[in-house]
């Protein structure tokens, strides 16, 4: 296979130090942009969530403004009416209290309760034989 | 000459683009270098500090006052485009913020000024709906913390409300204006050529700081119920106004505070400066009646009587110093049934027997004449006049409740007083103090003020107030079943310039439940009631009402036998 010589041509070459510096300036330089654009892309995407935390902050406290807003004594008595339930504490002889220590009921609670249901039935008979 | 058009042709481009690269270079040095780039880059945010919120004794279930974010909207009728219609701008203004489209069309003739108040809106919606560039132009806004009450007027007089500027002009809002003003925060940038923020040149960021928590002692259930009891009274009896007060015998703690009329804090300026006032501690007024047990006490106090000491009523007129003094209860009665019968001609006797300089001295040590010191604004003092300047009449005057004028909140304390053994205990409203991350600043404890009489004296002032709400007793109408109640009526003509009226009254009962183990007490007063006047008549079932749900709630077991009971008991 024959060579040709003529064309061969001897070309100046850049150092190689000077072309590792070259060639780190550059990608430093492409680097930096890089991050750059990154940093900026990431600052917009971090305002971005502060204002929608803040957004859904405010949002927050307001509904919860508005659920308080629904649970006042009024409100819930008007909202139980509305639905037809009409609903009072229960009268002193309702109440059947207990003792904390034995756990069972106080002294002449069961009485009075017993007491208070056969009166009750009492006047169911009487309300009965009536008719 | 073909090729020299040509050269002449490239050297006018080349001369067209130095210039052009010229000028694009003095734009950005000047954008650079002349500080002109800062200012129109500079981006300053204020952050809004949220006032801090108030709560009932029930904690962060049951908030009383928050604040909440909001915008106010303004208009600048010069920045109005041309191509955007009028009546389209003030149409969507008026949807968005509750107005008529009328009122808002007016504004825009006001050409005089730039910054038109508009409206307030918590909506975020309303805010999309007026900074529509499209269709929108003139309509600005501004952040704004906007201060709200869930629950409407109730405890309007201990809340108070916050101005326009957003500072506390009234009652709790006011005083502790210092603990609930949050700290704006600040964000320093620049923006780019859209206005928005660049992060990365972000140089300063103080986040704001909410204000402190409060929390009160009161109870919005109690106080629900007592100012539905109120405002019933009031209305009954057509009177002027009223107030009541609950409170926690061992603790001073307020459980409910409550005068009406009242108003609505967020629409403050509706109502006028009278209605704003807190009566319960505002309004100084002659106590009648009710002062009679603090005489009683201080006598018993004193060893001059017992109970049962018999002193005589006379005939129902008794003259001193040239006045009558006139009295339904007529011969020999001890001093306990004078308390229970109200006799004015027994009390001012003991009071006589007191002398002026003791009787000032009790009055003082039950804290008449002082503030108690509550954390409210606008506590009065009261009226009592030494005793070396009261004339000949006035020791027999005082004793009943005339010639002194006292405070709701300084009669339930001398009455707190007299249930809790003689221990008169501070009276206050905020329980804690907390701040934003959650520490405690500051946690009201139990405060001893004095003990006016000694704890033997007031059990036995305390058994004798029972026979009030008996039969028999002036304040019958009081009593709870299945609770003894220890109370006293008061009606006391209203002080008129040279004289007391014939016609206006303030009705009052004040008590403790149960009178076995006090654990509560209640006042209330009404001003000017119609037709009838009396403290019995008018306050004692307004009394009843609210004890008897405070009680409940409280989950006091009754201290009495239930009717049943009795009848189980006497079954053979």
């Amino acid at each position: 296979m024959r060579r040709n010589h003529k064309r061969q041509v001897r070309a100046k070459v850049l150092p190689p130090s000077v072309a590792g510096i070259m060639v780190l300036s550059v990608s430093m330089v492409l680097c930096y942009w890089f991050m750059d654009s990154k940093c900026g892309q990431l600052g917009q995407e971090i305002r971005k969530h502060e204002q929608k935390f803040s957004a859904l902050e405010n949002e927050r406290v307001r509904e919860e403004a508005r659920w308080n807003e629904k649970k006042t004594p009024e409100k819930l008595e008007q909202a139980l009416l509305q639905h037809g339930v009409a609903m009072a504490y229960p009268t002193a002889e309702q109440v059947v209290r207990m003792d904390a220590a034995t756990g069972s009921p106080a002294p002449g609670q069961l009485s009075v309760v017993r007491f208070q249901r056969n009166r009750n039935a009492g006047e169911r008979v009487a309300k009965t034989g009536q008719k | 000459m073909h090729e020299r058009g040509i050269q002449m042709r490239i050297v006018a481009v080349a001369a067209a683009l130095f210039l052009a690269l010229a000028g694009l270079g003095a734009r950005l040095a000047f954008l650079h270098l002349a500080n002109h780039s800062k200012v129109t880059r500079e981006y300053k945010c204020k952050l809004l500090g949220l006032r801090g919120r108030i709560f009932d004794c029930n904690g962060d279930r049951f908030p009383m006052a928050v604040s909440l974010p909001a915008r106010q909207f303004f208009l600048d009728p010069k920045a109005v485009k041309k191509e955007h219609d009028k009546r389209q701008i003030a149409r969507t203004v008026a949807e968005g913020l509750g107005l008529a489209e009328s009122e808002v069309l007016a504004k825009f003739d006001q050409e005089d000024s730039r910054y038109i108040k508009l409206g307030v809106s918590l909506n975020d919606k309303v805010f999309d709906m007026l900074s529509d560039p499209k269709h929108i132009s003139g309509v600005g806004f501004e952040d704004q913390v906007c201060r709200s009450y869930p629950q409407g007027r109730r405890m309007a007089h201990v809340l108070g409300f916050v101005n326009d500027m957003g500072v506390g002009g009234a009652g709790i809002e006011q005083q502790f204006n210092r603990y609930l003003t949050g700290t704006p925060g600040l964000i320093e940038s620049e923006v780019d050529a859209g206005r928005r923020e660049i992060w990365s040149r972000r140089k300063v960021y103080v986040p704001a700081i909410a204000g402190s928590d409060l929390y009160l002692t009161l109870d919005h259930n109690i106080q629900y119920e007592v100012e539905l009891a109120l405002k019933e009274v009031v209305e009954k009896f057509e009177a002027n106004g009223g107030w009541a007060i609950v409170q926690r015998i061992k603790t001073g703690e307020i459980l409910a505070m409550a005068s009406y009329p009242d108003f609505e804090p967020e629409h403050y300026t509706l109502e006028t400066l009278d209605v704003w006032r807190n009566s319960a501690l505002a309004i100084v007024y002659e106590p009648g009646s009710i002062m009679k047990a603090v005489t009683v006490a201080a006598a018993l106090n004193e060893r001059i009587v017992t109970p049962d000491t018999l002193i005589d009523a006379g005939e129902g007129c008794w003259t001193y110093a040239g006045k009558p003094l006139r009295d339904h209860v007529t011969g020999h009665i001890s001093v306990s049934t004078a308390l229970k019968k109200s006799s004015n001609i027994v009390c001012a006797k003991i009071g006589l027997m007191l002398g002026s300089k003791r009787m000032e001295a009790y009055l003082r040590a039950f804290n008449f004449g002082e503030k108690l010191g509550i954390e409210l604004p606008g506590e009065e003092r009261g009226i009592l006049a030494r005793a070396k300047d009261w004339d000949k009449l006035k020791p027999t005057r005082v004793p009943i409740g005339q010639g002194v004028a006292v405070t709701g909140l300084q009669m339930i304390s001398a009455y707190s007083t007299l249930a809790n053994n003689g221990v008169m205990m501070k009276p206050h409203i905020v329980s804690r103090i907390v701040s934003p991350s959650g520490e405690t600043i500051f946690e009201a404890k139990p405060e001893i003020v004095g003990r006016p009489v000694r704890p033997d004296v007031a059990r036995a002032v305390r058994d004798m107030l029972v026979g009030v709400t008996e039969e028999g007793g002036t304040g019958k109408r009081a009593s709870v079943p299945g609770y003894s109640i220890g109370g006293k009526t008061g009606t006391a003509q209203k002080a008129v310039p040279g004289g007391y009226s014939q016609t206006d009254y303030y009705a009052s009962f004040v008590g403790f439940v149960p009178a076995s183990e006090p654990v509560f007490s209640v006042l209330v007063s009404v001003e000017r009631p119609r037709p009838q006047h009396t403290g019995g008549f008018v306050s004692a079932p307004a009394f009843a009402k609210i004890a008897a749900a405070t009680a409940r709630y409280l989950e006091i077991p009754p201290d009495l036998p239930l009717e049943d009971e009795e009848q189980v008991a006497n079954h053979p």
